[in-house]
């Protein structure tokens, strides 16, 4: 082992200086090999690099195209779409790509994120204009009977699974049910959204009830 | 709810354990490491095939880390993990979402390393599992060393015991402990980058310490806890904020005080506090921290595992969903947890092993990561008449580690330092 003078301490043998005082020992013979820490790497996350470039050059595309059209028409007309797809983008590839989230999660949030869409369609936009009555009841009827299907077919049953999307999206049909009731719209489609959710998440409960009440404890014990 | 046993797979997270998942970031999360340097290298081979034979022993490092709704909690794995090569930095952060396992088994050279959430186990637990690790390995490579004088025996099969959350098993009703709050003395020095953490361990003689403490009427940890106090307080000289106490946080191994055999997180702490101003030599600081030390009793202990197992059973904290409750652990252990201590040393202690074990390994060593606030931090482990006392921080200077290490010197102890620092 080399030996610092000046700290009175003897040192392993790859290092140069004191790591105490910084005093060069290098000159100083050692006796024996005593090697205990690799050289240091920094491991370079590629995947992270890359989900990061694809996050800036959307927000740097979206604010060029901003630019843009306020620079031709001085004012952002269009540009309101190309803020929502980036949204979108970000909330619906970035986020589950960077905290990757299970297939489960990403199915149930972006179901809710395409509802949010269309309901940002139907207020703000002359688009559909039937989105509240009937594309939301049958994308939840869509997604209630995907959840069963997966659960039963797949026996998918993992973390936040599709028990827990169907439950969501039950919930989510008997919201969107009660608006059309005081809103006074067309009722069939949310109805048969509801009652397609419920007799899913019931036939669910009763061929699967031990699984089922395992994962709703292991997702909501408190 | 510990349901691993029973066919099923998840396991809610001990009490103590509870904090460190919510208190996790992007950048940090609790992790530490107990290493065992062999007299000759590792074999990876062989070391893989003890892993996977020691892995079945321990159910509750099987696992990973999901999130319920309210809270955290493990899920089984049943995978082998792989031991890596070490190639970077000690401690470095875990990932929690990758739905892996949260420890890592690491070789280099004669090194064999055990590096562990602490959500997972605390560091009886760990040297435990290390220990397994390394018979099963000598056994492997023809060694006959005896498994049944180990603490855990990884032969035998895996009980209940070993995974229980002893916390809630002790909790009374003979009330709570009271919690002080204050805000403690921080070093403070230029921060590495990258998650660089620079690792300081001073090997020397058990005997030789253990003659000088005694000569001064302490326990190697009272005198150790001493020192450092003293190496900080010189250095507070210094700095600007001389109001502050210089706290120093020493872990207590409840198993000690409580019939317990549980391999998951069972320990507490306390917090040695030097509040007055940087004139006291050595003997005095000693006297304080045995004055401070000596309330720590069964009774004592008890009020504590009582006051955290309230907390954590408390309906507001419970029914307060996981995204808000991490909100506010993480603020919380950042002031009031870090914030309220300067430092953390722990002593692991003389490391018991089965006879023959002292053929093949040389010497233990034990490192905490890099805290969010506080810059250093102390390990001691000791095996046979080595013991390592290992500082690891994340700044550049040096200058509380060159004290200790002249304070140690002055009493005429050998010091051999170890360093990753090139």
């Amino acid at each position: 082992m080399r030996h610092c003078d000046k700290c009175d301490v003897d040192i392993m043998d790859d290092v140069n200086n004191c790591p105490l005082c910084g005093r060069d020992i290098s000159t100083k013979d050692s006796v024996e090999s005593f090697l205990c820490y690799p050289d240091n790497k920094i491991w370079q996350s590629k995947r992270n690099t890359l989900i990061n470039f694809a996050f800036w050059a959307s927000i740097i595309g979206m604010l060029i195209s901003i630019f843009v059209e306020w620079l031709i028409f001085k004012q952002i007309r269009y540009n309101w779409y190309v803020i929502t797809g980036v949204a979108m983008f970000v909330l619906t590839v970035i986020l589950p790509l960077k905290f990757k989230w299970s297939f489960s999660f990403v199915c149930t949030f972006i179901g809710l994120c395409i509802c949010g869409y269309i309901l940002f369609l139907e207020l703000f936009t002359n688009s559909f204009g039937w989105g509240l009555y009937i594309t939301i009841p049958f994308f939840i009827m869509f997604m209630a009977l995907y959840s069963t299907f997966i659960t039963v077919l797949r026996n998918y049953y993992k973390g936040f699974d599709f028990v827990v999307c169907l439950l969501i999206f039950s919930i989510l049909s008997i919201a969107v049910f009660m608006y059309n009731i005081l809103s006074g719209g067309l009722m069939w489609p949310s109805l048969v959204a509801f009652l397609t959710s419920i007799t899913c998440f019931i036939f669910i409960l009763i061929f699967r009830f031990k699984s089922v009440k395992k994962q709703l404890e292991k997702n909501f014990f408190i | 709810m510990e349901n691993i046993k029973d066919g099923e797979n998840w396991l809610k997270i001990d009490n103590a354990g509870l904090i460190y998942p919510s208190a996790s970031s992007e950048k940090w999360n609790n992790v530490f490491r107990v290493s065992a340097y062999l007299k000759e290298d590792v074999d990876p081979k062989v070391l893989q095939q003890a892993l996977n034979i020691v892995i079945l022993r321990f159910p509750n490092l099987d696992v990973a880390i999901r999130r319920g709704f309210f809270w955290y909690y493990f899920q089984s794995l049943n995978e082998y993990p792989k031991v890596q090569e070490e190639k970077t930095y000690p401690c470095r952060r875990m990932e929690l979402n990758s739905k892996k396992h949260l420890f890592r088994v690491l070789y280099y050279k004669n090194k064999i390393s055990f590096e562990t959430f602490h959500s997972l186990t605390d560091g009886n637990g760990a040297i435990n599992f290390l220990n397994c690790l390394i018979c099963c390995y000598l056994n492997l490579l023809g060694a006959e060393i005896n498994e049944k004088e180990l603490e855990i025996d990884y032969k035998d099969k895996p009980s209940m015991e070993d995974i229980e959350d002893s916390f809630k098993r002790f909790q009374d009703d003979s009330g709570n402990g009271k919690r002080l709050s204050r805000k403690a003395y921080q070093i403070y020095g230029t921060p590495e980058q990258n998650g660089k953490l620079n690792v300081i361990s001073a090997v020397l003689s058990v005997n030789n310490l253990h003659r000088v403490a005694k000569q001064n009427n302490a326990t190697i940890t009272q005198f150790l806890v001493a020192l450092y106090a003293k190496a900080i307080l010189n250095y507070k000289e210094f700095t600007l904020q001389k109001k502050r106490p210089v706290v120093i946080s020493v872990p207590i191994n409840l198993r000690k005080f409580f019939d317990s055999k549980t391999q998951r997180n069972f320990s507490s702490w306390i917090d040695i506090v030097f509040s007055e101003k940087n004139k006291y030599e050595v003997p005095d600081l000693i006297e304080i921290t045995k004055q401070q030390m000596s309330v720590v009793s069964k009774e004592y202990l008890q009020k504590n595992i009582n006051t955290n197992v309230s907390t954590e059973k408390n309906i507001f904290v419970r029914i307060m969903p996981l995204f808000i409750k991490k909100l506010a652990l993480q603020l919380s252990y950042k002031f009031f947890g870090e914030g309220s201590y300067t430092t953390v040393l722990t002593n692991l202690g003389n490391v018991k092993t089965p006879a023959g074990f002292e053929k093949y390994v040389d010497r233990y060593e034990c490192l905490l990561c890099k805290s969010i606030i506080n810059a250093i931090n102390i390990g001691v482990v000791s095996f046979q008449d080595k013991i390592s006392i290992t500082f690891t921080g994340a700044i550049k200077e040096h200058f509380i580690e060159r004290e200790f290490c002249k304070l140690l010197k002055s009493y005429g102890i050998d010091i051999q330092i170890y360093t990753n620092i090139k």
